[in-house]
């Protein structure tokens, strides 16, 4: 009996990780894709520390009032419930299309619901030590994007940091 | 009839009960003997003095010590030492292939360990060029390997590995839960990741048997109730509810360590969850002392108050139920109303009643060590009180210490107060001595 106990606990976290990390894989897969491109925050400092200080360069539609025309605001303010409707502009996800509205909104015709926390500068983008030098030049160079996926909970999963359409260790020696 | 000449009291100490054995006592062989004897003992004494020094004290330097206090006679210490040593030659040996060779132990553990750090570093200076699929599967293979080896330790009856494994399992499985969040990115919490690690590890954590392996547990599970109560705060903006909530966690770990069946089964686990809780509830109740000095009174505690009356329902049922001395049942109730009522009521600048409540708070708690015979918590609370006395004094007389006669008054205080503590102590000390204390017995708050 003891030992059956002891190998349910031990069991419960490997199938417990396990279904996290196949409820991961299956929200990443099935969750709608696109490629938004970026820019640094500040031009002078593209890189603070380990990571790139960027912010989207959103191809902004409709007005700049997160569905409250009396405030319109061309940032989206991350605490008054303020989401962003992605669609996307061509059949690769590249560049998409970003509308302002309120969070509990219907999103009729949105792809991708996004809290506007996710989306406010400064993002930032781990990179490694000994590739950073080689990275800042080419970010000045060529143009920077992320591929970014809808995550659960209005959430933005951020993937692979692209440098002219192409993973930036292919450009960066 | 000489072997039986002397009993050991419950203090240690020899009793003479019977006639000495050896020579005529007062002839002059038996003087000589007894000279020449307590000058070889004494020679031996003095070989042992470093020893007796650092409290290393040996079997044969005691002897030495009974012989020169005529407790026992030459005759007697050396057929005590005689036997002691057919005893020990007697033992035993553990043959060289079955003893412990503890420095290839070491000499091992400090490869393994050097192989551990380079591995991690090899890991970390490629943690970048490693693909996701290569760190999650890696992962989910170390968890299950370690998962297998704590079963099997389990069934084995390897207790020490077990728990070790178990404690490392805890900990590799919020590394996990990290990992897939680094990986994959989706954005989750840090309550949502603290929870998944709780109810993934729930039950191989009440498979430990020690202490250790149970704080952890509990810490985590702390953490993660802690975690929660900064979420409900922040995205319900109900800070006061929250901090209510708080209290909650000790007074749990103080009831489900004194259930019955907790400390039949998991004594190891019973022992933790009412150490860290009653340490806890003590916490809360002497910083809510420290509320006094504020005006707190104005805060809007109404939101709190679910949060109290589920505290109040908590502490009864605990003191009534589970706890079976009246002190325990009093300083319980106390610290529920110390950590409480100053926070709701208090319009500050009530130095005095801060200091008040303080000390009446530790008192409570010196009263429950000494019924329960728990001499260090009596110590400590000892040691609490005569603080806040002098801290009491540089509160009220502060203005004084610009002159040499507060400075003067304020030594002679903390004097008088050490000079008390350093004779209560050795009281209480006599007092335990006198009673048998020094067996395990029950433990004040713990």
């Amino acid at each position: 009996m003891t030992a059956r106990w002891t190998l349910i606990g031990v069991l419960v976290p490997v199938l417990g990780l396990a279904a996290l990390v196949g409820r991961a894989e299956y929200a990443t897969r099935h969750a709608a894709k696109f490629t938004i491109p970026i820019q640094g925050f500040d031009p002078r400092d593209l890189l603070h520390g380990q990571y790139l200080n960027y912010q989207y360069r959103l191809r902004w539609v409709g007005p700049h009032t997160c569905g409250d025309p009396d405030h319109p605001d061309p940032v989206p303010h991350p605490t008054r419930g303020c989401c962003v409707c992605l669609t996307r502009s061509g059949a690769d996800g590249f560049d998409p299309f970003a509308r302002q509205m309120t969070c509990d909104s219907p999103g009729a015709g949105c792809e991708a619901i996004v809290r506007a926390d996710t989306m406010v500068p400064p993002l930032r983008y781990f990179v490694p030590e000994d590739s950073a030098a080689g990275l800042e030049a080419a970010l000045r160079n060529h143009d920077a994007a992320v591929e970014v996926n809808e995550a659960p909970g209005q959430g933005l999963a951020v993937g692979a940091l692209l440098l002219d359409r192409r993973p930036w260790r292919d450009v960066v020696p | 009839m000489t072997e039986r000449m002397f009993s050991v009291n419950r203090t240690g100490a020899m009793e003479r009960w019977g006639p000495p054995g050896g020579p005529a006592s007062g002839s002059a062989e038996c003087r000589a003997v007894r000279a020449a004897t307590i000058a070889t003992w004494r020679a031996a004494l003095r070989h042992h003095r470093a020893v007796l020094r650092s409290a290393m004290v040996s079997f044969d330097a005691r002897l030495a010590a009974w012989v020169e206090a005529g407790l026992i006679t030459a005759e007697q210490a050396g057929r005590i030492e005689a036997f002691e040593h057919r005893a020990r030659d007697a033992t035993p040996r553990i043959p060289a292939s079955q003893s412990r060779p503890t420095f290839l132990y070491a000499i091992g553990g400090l490869g393994g360990l050097a192989i551990a750090v380079g591995l991690v570093s090899i890991v970390a200076a490629n943690w970048d060029a490693i693909t996701p699929a290569t760190k999650i599967g890696l992962d989910l293979g170390l968890v299950a390997a370690l998962g297998l080896a704590v079963w099997h330790w389990d069934r084995r009856g390897h207790e020490l590995a077990r728990e070790i494994g178990i404690v490392v399992l805890y900990g590799l499985v919020l590394a996990s839960i990290a990992l897939i969040g680094q990986v994959y990115q989706l954005g989750g919490e840090a309550h949502e990741a603290l929870l998944t690690w709780s109810v993934l590890t729930a039950v191989i954590m009440t498979r430990s048997r020690s202490g250790f392996a149970a704080s952890i547990w509990l810490f985590g599970l702390q953490a993660t109730w802690l975690a929660w109560a900064v979420w409900l705060a922040d995205t319900h903006h109900a800070e006061m509810l929250a901090l209510g909530t708080i209290y909650w966690a000790p007074l749990l770990c103080v009831g489900v360590g004194r259930l019955p069946a907790v400390r039949r089964a998991r004594p190891g686990l019973a022992a933790a969850l009412a150490s860290i809780g009653w340490f806890e509830l003590l916490l809360c109740a002497t910083l809510g002392t420290f509320a006094f000095y504020a005006d707190t009174a104005r805060e809007p505690w109404l939101d709190a108050w679910p949060a109290v009356a589920i505290s109040v329902v908590l502490t009864v049922a605990v003191a009534t139920g589970l706890l079976e001395s009246l002190p325990q049942r009093v300083l319980l109730v106390s610290c529920g109303v110390l950590a409480h009522v100053p926070l709701f009521i208090s319009p500050g600048d009530l130095e005095l009643v801060a200091a008040g409540s303080f000390i009446g708070l530790w008192l409570l708690v010196a009263w429950t060590a000494h019924v329960a015979r728990d001499h260090g918590q009596l110590s400590l609370a000892t040691a609490m009180i005569g603080l806040r006395i002098i801290a009491i004094y540089f509160e009220v007389f502060g203005s004084l210490l610009d002159t040499g006669l507060g400075l003067v008054v304020g030594g002679l205080l903390t004097l008088g107060i050490v000079w008390v503590w350093a004779r209560k102590r050795r009281q209480f000390e006599q007092e335990f001595a006198g009673t048998g204390v020094g067996v395990p017995g029950p433990r004040g708050v713990a």
